[in-house]
């Protein structure tokens, strides 16, 4: 399903110019390590025939000043190259960070993804805030469409970072960070929490989807509608469950009477492919052991174990289960 | 191994009262580091000031100068009286020297006085906002600074008043002094920016 | 004085006391330098005790045994994540583990053991008898102790802190972390930066004013460089989190703003104050080790640094750049990118000092004739994983490159290597060099070797898969992970050589424990050593010096022939700790200082402290009651004291300006 991470594996432009990057300084990382390797090898080598190992440690007050002179000759140059070696990094990296800014446009699309401990609130904005959409813990992106990304956060720093996309920005409480990402390769891919955040920051990740741009256009449609009425009965009580149980306190499933902001939206829970910010796939039957028992998934997050009946627990799973 | 005696220092005199003995770096090096606290806490109040749309936050007015002024300038005088009762101890004039420490204490004590009528009627308290954390804890360091003033000068001041001290045993009053001189002199700057960079 | 005496002041050749009348000074009586010097006997005598050798050695054992401890906690965690999805550690326990793991390295390992060091030879290689103030040196030793102390049990009372070393706000503030965890955090930091405030300090009044006479500071060993510049590094930097720690107890206790979003604070502003103290900490752990290197290339090549006054001016300049890189820990909060890349600047341009100090010592090596003994086998460990670690310093330190490996297993990566290579080895290489010193007998060479490989190649093993884990996408500070991530291969790779590690330092303890009662014995000076403190025996003495060296050169004891006369200082008074003082740039003799003697007031100052700080976690109320026994232990120490030996202050043979306090 989700692709395993890597930050090498560039999706976006952000991390293709990285790790380009990256691959650069390696070569040089790699060419400076293997000459101080080298001399300082010759600097002992040099002395093999002359110096027996159980000579005793004599002072040698000789020091030969012709050696000498080439070592400072020898020190000079290579502090020179030290001093070239990091002009050259740093004009890289500068160039790299004017690459990437440069992925900001005049008309992309904005996203504000607000980090809450342990999960992430993502809203798709829309000049028109009817359009707004607010959903969570999975992120869709249309390719090669330069797009905005607002970052905050409601309680802790948290860290938004897909590694394939591009860099990580952290989510500061009282501030908004912005980064300018474009996704270049359909697919799915994985994000998470980079700053520690607490109990469970460990588990604190969602999948990012990137579509072709068209395609995203019609998903993100599809989004803004409110959820599906469903007919099947356990569907039903299900709804009625969610309501008349604490539920409807935490979470909001927009068309319906459950408003809570707590928690995670679940107007289209259905479609994601998580559950509980990255942490179990969505399957009914990860569902219901979500329900049943969270604290024992996800030791310490915010959504309390709720004793549900047998009966409430199959309804709500297949509500949910049903909110496309 | 042999040894050569080449130089003697049978004559020379213990060292430590002179101004850079080790005890003057000892002080020197106290003083660095409370100079960089103070300079950590003004940087937290700009910092905190070049964050906010508005300053003092919560639309409270600067503050009012009068006051503050007229109890730094009694600061200043304390550290003047202080240093003419050193004075007075390098000419062996005990009198002038327990006469300007009384008196220094009393104005320091009365700086304390002074922003204890101040403070007590500032419309924001520390928990209110963040100017009035940074404000109030700098005040409050400050102050406690000053009260350690007080408190080491009593322990010098009783040994004044057994005529410990003379011309060439006064160790004890400079270190006092040197410290005291930073209390005021760290005072100075605050001022400025609690009361006049607000307006600015 | 009279006559007879001032003729007695004339110069002699060779040194004697004038022994006749216990009622005048004596001068440079061996016999009685011994008694002066001396610490009581018993337990009291023990708890007294100010000497510099035995403050240094409490501090280095000391920090050994919290290497240990953090070492352990590592190795639990290592354990914990060496397979997906295990339950050994719950996600509690291991925050608390990681939080106390950096905490302990970081501020109970790396700088007291810089300090051990720099206190127990510094007064040996600048050929003084005790630093300049002995009472003030107990004091930091025992806030140090008890601080450690006082975090380990917080341990066991699962109170222990468990935001990380860095510890954010707001996640540390107290709507997210309520209870006393972090009030541990914030008063064991304040405590035990007051310890290494009081440590510096000293170092620097007694690295000024103590020299022997005739070393300047152009012949001022590199070590005593080092640890000037730390000691200088450590007066600007620990402020920062010193205030840090204090808003941030003040925003826990007393419901104040200062990292409040709501109440007009910023979060950001504890990163600026912690950092401005955290990056200059982490060059305050290298530069002592840079020291150690320096100390150990020089003998161990047998012939004088190549390049010293470069060297110099690199420790100066890494000292300066230092406070210039703070934000580099801050690329990926927002902070403006002119702003940004002023910092990356500033962050390669270190390399530049580092490099230069890194082609002296390879230019000393191959100019000299070396001898691959234990402490030059820990220097050529340094190179190695010093300069891997700094490399990655250079890569992060762009923008753009960091935003990917920021808070991943590639940093945990850099900073192991750079700490372990900066710091571990070289302390290490120190270990071998100067236990002959301390203890007087040989560490074996045959176990030496073995400690050296397990420690290099373990640490290898360790950390550079995890390089890779940060390409990974593995974040640090995560108690678990899937096995769909497929990071388990290089975790346990990394695990299997945490214990390699282990197995290293274990060795080393076996070598300590048989070495020091049955090594070789090392006489003076085993390694034909340049400096001063292989001119007195091993062990050195109470007094270090019968005879305070008179210096006129870089390489004392090569230079002054050692078949020949040593040139001393004669008519120091040897019934009482005096010392000579010298001017600070030339070390010209200026005069005498008398230092303290054992007392009992540091500890009861670090008790007083001990009261307010550790007892403000629980309630206020011990703040007064602990600063009413701190201030009643300074009054004490304070108030002057006339040593009962020595005549009145005001003895006619003595200039009349004698001040019998002492200093302190
Ligand atoms: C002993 C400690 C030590 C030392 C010496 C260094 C040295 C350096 N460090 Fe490191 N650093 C840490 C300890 C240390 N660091 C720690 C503990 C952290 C993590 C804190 C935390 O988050 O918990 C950290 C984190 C850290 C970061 C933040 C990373 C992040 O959180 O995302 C950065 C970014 O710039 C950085 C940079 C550097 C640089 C540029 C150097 C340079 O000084 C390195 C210079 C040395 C060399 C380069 C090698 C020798 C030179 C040559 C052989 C010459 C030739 C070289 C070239 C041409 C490149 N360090
Ligand atoms: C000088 C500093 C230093 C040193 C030496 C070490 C040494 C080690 N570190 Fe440390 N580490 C840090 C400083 C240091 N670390 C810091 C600052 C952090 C960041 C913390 C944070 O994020 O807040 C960190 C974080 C850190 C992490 C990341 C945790 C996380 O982010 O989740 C890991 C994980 O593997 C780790 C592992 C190790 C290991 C295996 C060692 C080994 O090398 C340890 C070697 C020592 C031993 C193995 C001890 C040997 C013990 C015995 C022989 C038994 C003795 C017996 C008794 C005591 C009875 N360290
Ligand atoms: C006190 C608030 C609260 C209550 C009551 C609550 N939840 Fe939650 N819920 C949360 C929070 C917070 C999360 C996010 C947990 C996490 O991932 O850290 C969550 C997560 C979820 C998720 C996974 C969402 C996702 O995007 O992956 C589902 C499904 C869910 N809750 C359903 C329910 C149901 C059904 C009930 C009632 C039986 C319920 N919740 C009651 C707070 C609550
Ligand atoms: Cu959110 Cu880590
Ligand atoms: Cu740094």
């Amino acid at each position: 399903m989700m692709q395993v991470q890597s930050a090498l594996d560039p999706a976006g432009a952000g991390s293709a110019s990285i790790a380009s990057l990256w691959w650069f300084m390696f070569a040089i990382g790699t060419v400076v390590f293997i000459g101080v390797m080298v001399a300082t090898a010759w600097a002992f080598v040099r002395h093999r025939r002359a110096t027996p190992a159980a000579e005793p440690l004599a002072f040698d007050k000789r020091v030969d000043d012709a050696d000498d002179k080439r070592a400072s000759r020898v020190v000079g140059i290579a502090a020179a190259t030290t001093v070239a070696i990091l002009i050259v990094t740093f004009a890289l990296s500068l160039g790299t960070s004017r690459a990437n800014a440069r992925l900001a446009t005049e008309d992309g699309a904005e996203i504000e993804i607000v980090g809450v401990q342990w999960w992430w609130e993502v809203r798709y904005l829309d000049s028109l805030p009817s359009r707004v959409v607010r959903t969570a813990n999975e992120l869709h992106l249309p390719a090669g469409r330069s797009v905005r990304l607002k970052l905050r956060s409601r309680d802790v720093i948290h860290s938004f970072w897909a590694p394939n996309l591009h860099g990580k920005m952290d989510m500061i409480p009282g501030r908004e960070n912005t980064i300018w990402v474009r996704a270049d390769r359909p697919g799915t891919y994985r994000a998470q929490c980079a700053e520690f955040c607490g109990l469970q920051h460990t588990r604190m990740a969602m999948a990012v989807v990137i579509h072709e741009a068209p395609e995203y256009d019609a998903w993100l449609e599809s989004l803004r509608a409110p959820a599906r009425i469903q007919s099947d009965s356990l569907a039903i009580a299900g709804a009625a469950a969610f309501v008349r149980l604490p539920c409807a306190a935490c979470h909001m499933i927009r068309g319906t009477d459950a408003l809570g902001q707590a928690g995670p939206d679940l107007t289209h829970f259905a479609r994601r492919l998580t559950i509980a910010a990255g942490e179990l796939p969505n399957t009914p039957a990860n569902l219901s052991a979500w329900l049943a028992n969270p604290q024992a998934i996800k030791p310490g997050n915010h959504m309390p174990n709720v004793s549900l009946s047998p009966a409430d627990l199959s309804a709500l799973v297949a509500y949910l289960s049903g909110l496309q | 191994m042999n040894v050569r005696a080449v130089l003697d220092v049978r004559t020379l005199s213990p060292y430590s009262y002179r101004n850079d003995g080790a005890l003057w770096w000892g002080m020197m090096g106290m003083i660095v580091i409370e100079s960089a606290v103070f300079a950590m806490l003004a940087a937290s109040y700009f910092y905190l000031k070049t964050q906010s749309a508005e300053w003092p936050l919560g639309g409270y007015d600067a503050p009012k100068l009068l006051l503050p002024s007229i109890n730094t300038g009694v600061l200043i005088a304390s550290s003047l009286v202080m240093h003419w009762a050193d004075k007075g101890v390098a000419k062996n004039d005990q009198r002038r020297l327990r006469v300007g420490m009384i008196v220094a204490a009393l104005l320091a004590a009365m700086f304390l006085v002074l922003k204890y009528v101040e403070y007590s009627d500032v419309p924001y308290r520390w928990d209110t906002n963040a100017y009035g954390s940074i404000v109030w804890t700098i005040i409050g360091f400050h102050s406690v600074h000053v009260m350690v003033l007080l408190a080491k000068t009593m322990v010098v001041a009783t040994l004044a008043m057994r005529g410990y001290f003379d011309p060439y045993r006064r160790l004890g009053v400079i270190i006092n002094g040197m410290y005291w001189h930073f209390v005021v002199a760290v005072w100075i700057p605050l001022y400025v920016m609690l009361y006049w960079s607000p307006r600015w | 004085m009279t006559g007879e005496q001032q003729a007695a002041t004339e110069p002699t050749p060779g040194v004697g006391g004038d022994r006749h009348d216990p009622s005048t000074p004596r001068y440079d009586d061996v016999s009685q330098l011994h008694d002066t010097w001396s610490t009581p006997p018993g337990i009291i005598g023990w708890l007294s005790a100010v000497n510099h050798r035995t403050v240094g050695l409490r501090f280095i054992i000391t920090a050994f045994v919290f290497l240990l401890l953090g070492g352990l906690l590592a190795l639990v965690m290592r354990l914990q994540l060496m397979s997906p999805d295990s339950a050994i550690l719950s996600a509690d326990r291991y925050n608390q583990f990681f939080t106390l793991h950096g905490v302990t390295m970081m501020f109970l390992f790396a700088v007291p053991m810089a300090e051990g060091f720099a206190i127990y030879v510094t007064p040996l290689l600048i050929g003084t008898r005790d630093m300049a103030f002995p009472r003030l040196n107990a004091f930091g030793y025992y806030v140090y102790l008890i601080g450690g102390v006082a975090l380990y049990v917080s341990l066991f009372l699962d109170v222990a802190p468990d935001a990380g070393w860095f510890n954010y706000p707001t996640l540390s503030g107290k709507t997210y972390s309520p209870g006393a965890r972090i009030d541990v955090y914030t008063t064991i930091i304040t405590f035990v930066e007051v310890s290494a405030l009081v440590a510096a300090v000293e170092l620097v009044a007694t690295i000024f004013k103590q020299r022997a006479p005739g070393m300047s500071l152009s012949r001022m060993p590199l070590f005593v460089w080092a640890i000037l510049i730390t000691s200088l590094m450590i007066l600007f930097a620990m402020p920062g989190v010193i205030v840090a720690s204090v808003m941030l107890a003040l925003d826990r206790m007393a419901d104040t703003h200062f990292f409040v979003p709501s109440g007009g604070g910023d979060p950001l502003l504890w990163q600026h104050l912690f950092w401005w103290f955290g990056h200059p900490e982490v060059y305050i752990i290298l530069v002592p080790g840079l020291g150690f290197i320096s100390s150990i290339v020089t003998v161990f090549s047998r012939r004088p640094m190549f390049g010293y006054t470069a060297i110099v001016l690199s420790l100066i300049a890494t000292g300066i750049i230092s406070f210039g890189l703070w934000v580099h820990h801050m690329f990926t909060t927002g902070v403006p990118e002119l702003g940004s890349s002023f910092f990356t600047a500033a962050s390669m341009l270190i390399a530049i000092p580092a490099g230069v100090q890194i082609f002296c010592w390879i230019a000393t090596i191959w100019g000299g004739r070396p001898v691959l003994r234990t402490p030059l086998l820990f220097v050529i460990g340094f190179i190695i994983v010093f300069v891997i670690g700094g490399i990655s310093g250079v890569m992060v330190a762009s923008v753009q490159f960091d935003s990917q490996v920021h808070d991943t297993y590639f940093v945990v990566a850099h900073l192991h290597y750079v700490l372990f290579g900066g710091m571990v080895f070289p302390t290490f290489g120190a270990f071998y060099y100067w236990f002959p010193k301390i203890v007087g007998r040989m560490l074996s060479e045959r176990l030496g070797k073995w400690n050296f490989w397990l420690l290099l190649i373990g640490f290898n093993v360790t950390f550079f898969p995890m390089h890779q884990l940060g390409f990974k996408g593995m974040p640090r500070r995560v108690y678990s992970y899937d096995d769909a991530m497929g990071w388990g291969a290089e975790n346990l790779i990394a695990t299997v050589g945490s214990w390699i590690v282990a197995a290293g330092m274990l060795v080393f303890i076996v070598n300590v424990i048989r070495s020091w009662r049955n090594g070789e014995v090392a006489g003076d000076d085993p390694w034909n050593a340049d400096s001063l403190e292989w001119l007195t025996p091993s062990p050195p003495p109470q007094y270090n010096f019968a005879h305070i060296p008179v210096i006129s050169s870089r390489w004392p004891l090569w230079d002054q022939d050692r078949a020949g006369v040593y040139d001393v200082v004669s008519g120091i008074r040897s019934d009482r700790r005096e010392v000579v003082v010298t001017s600070a740039i030339e070390a010209d003799v200026q005069g005498l200082s008398v230092l303290a003697r054992p007392s009992l007031t540091p500890l009861a100052l670090a008790l007083g402290c001990s009261v307010a700080f550790v007892g403000a976690i629980w309630s206020l109320i011990w703040v007064p009651v602990g600063a009413v026994l701190a201030y009643l232990a300074m009054a004490v120490w304070h108030w002057p004291v006339h040593d009962e030996r020595t005549p009145p202050w005001r003895t006619p043979e003595r200039d009349p300006r004698l001040d019998s306090t002492e200093s302190t």
